[in-house]
């Protein structure tokens, strides 16, 4: 009896103990936590973390667009009917991208009816991708349509939702994706931007796009690191590596790149080089688009 | 040994094994969800727009790595550090370039910050381009196996 008992409480304390040694890559949402190799290191990598590169939201691409003078255009912005066609993670990644940018540029021009059906879509390829929980309540959605007229209160939401995929994005070992689905936000805003900015009085459209140069330069960086992961990253980064060679040729570029004030830096595209810019990033954006 | 022993030494194993989870949980300290809770107070009024954890342990050789934080001339912008989860002072710079550039210019450091305030705040001044956050890890002389995490925010306006 005795030996019975001595089993029985070594098997609650082993349970115990191993509920709180086995759960160290969960948060405490459930979520797995699990460290990636790019910006983190596991307790037996003897390499130490390596350099990484930060990707910004494209909800912050859009804000400085429409500081800029960015006007709203209807039909840019992706057919919201295409969400259902794409198939595949790395389509889907894109597609999430993409319509996070259109998402940003209708709330920033106070496009109600489009803004919900943005995030309709948003929704829709996330709960795809398998980041239900980013959307887990029904309230954020709801408080989405309810203040999407109010600036403020949907900036506030959408940098809430922002937060929650970069948890997500870290916390499941999913950094390709976020880089995947960076690129399709990056790609559309830089189209939408060379679309309508050559048509907004006194926009300075070389200067927003010599801009971006370092957000660009950031992505090719962390898209290398898992272009062995995925076969279509590998093409990707050549066509944005044909965008980053085209701004970089533009008088001015490269100075203001290396100068201590680059503010100050006269950047003088010619007609022709702002035209070859847009028609790269419309060739990229149709074959994401699809 | 009858039931009721039984039942007592299952209370007692119970109790010890609980105490045993909450003192394991205690020491999570890498929670991506609470350290942005315990960072967003500090960005205010600023716009979050992306942040970073990065896990680390303390090894024999210190180390060091860095992140490249692209930034918009149009924007302004705050970055919030978090070291509550590093049980050991890191060293945290920031810089104009990179550390291929012999005239990059030291924008911020966390030297003369104390432990007992683990958020750290640093507004970049206008028109600037890009940063790079180098992390300065120190080595583990002792052998303690530290580990931990540095939690980034990043936000705009």
């Amino acid at each position: 009896m005795k030996k019975i008992s001595i089993l029985l409480a070594a098997a609650v304390l082993s349970t115990g103990l191993w509920s709180c040694g086995g759960d160290e890559n969960h948060d405490h949402d459930g979520k797995d936590t699990t460290a990636t190799t790019n910006d983190t290191m596991s307790v037996e990598d003897e390499t130490g973390p390596t350099d990484s590169y930060l990707l910004p939201s494209p909800l912050q691409i859009a804000y400085i667009f429409k500081k800029s003078g960015l006007k709203y255009q209807a039909g840019i912005a992706n057919d919201v009917k295409k969400e259902a066609s794409y198939s595949g993670s790395y389509e889907q990644s894109l597609g999430l991208g993409i319509y996070s940018s259109d998402l940003a540029y209708c709330v920033l021009n106070k496009q109600k009816q489009e803004a919900i059906s943005y995030m309709n879509a948003v929704k829709a390829l996330s709960d795809k991708l398998g980041m239900s929980t980013v959307f887990d309540s029904e309230s954020l959605l709801k408080r989405f349509e309810a203040n999407v007229v109010n600036e403020d209160s949907v900036m506030f939401i959408l940098s809430d939702i922002q937060s929650r995929s970069d948890e997500f994005f870290s916390s499941n070992d999913r950094q390709m994706s976020a880089a995947v689905v960076f690129s399709g936000a990056w790609v559309e805003s830089m189209y939408i931007a060379s679309k309508i900015l050559p048509k907004t009085k006194d926009s300075k459209m070389a200067d927003q796009l010599a801009d971006q140069l370092g957000i660009l330069e950031n992505l090719l960086k962390e898209l290398a690191n898992h272009k062995d992961k995925e076969p279509a990253i590998a093409n990707l980064i050549t066509q944005l590596e044909t965008v980053q060679g085209i701004i970089t040729s533009i008088p001015g570029v490269k100075e203001m790149m290396e100068s201590e004030k680059p503010q100050d830096v006269k950047i003088s595209a010619s007609e022709e080089q702002l035209k070859t810019l847009a028609a790269k990033l419309e060739e990229i954006r149709t074959a994401m688009v699809k | 040994m009858n039931r009721y022993n039984i039942f007592l030494t299952l209370l007692l194993a119970a109790v010890v094994a609980t105490g045993f989870a909450f003192i394991q949980k205690s020491k999570d300290l890498c929670n991506p969800v609470d350290l942005k809770k315990k960072t967003e107070p500090a960005m205010k009024p600023y716009t979050y727009d992306s942040a970073k954890m990065s896990r680390l342990q303390f090894m024999k050789k210190g180390q060091k790595f860095s992140t490249e934080v692209p930034l918009s001339l149009f924007g302004q912008y705050k970055i919030v550090f978090n070291t509550s989860g590093m049980p050991k002072k890191v060293g945290i710079n920031v810089y104009d370039k990179d550390k291929s550039s012999s005239k990059r210019k030291l924008l911020f450091s966390n030297a003369d910050s104390l432990e007992t305030d683990p958020v750290l705040v640093f507004n970049p001044e206008k028109h600037t381009r890009k940063v790079f956050v180098d992390y300065d890890v120190p080595a583990d002389t002792l052998g303690l196996k530290i580990k931990g995490c540095l939690y980034f925010m990043l936000g705009y306006k």
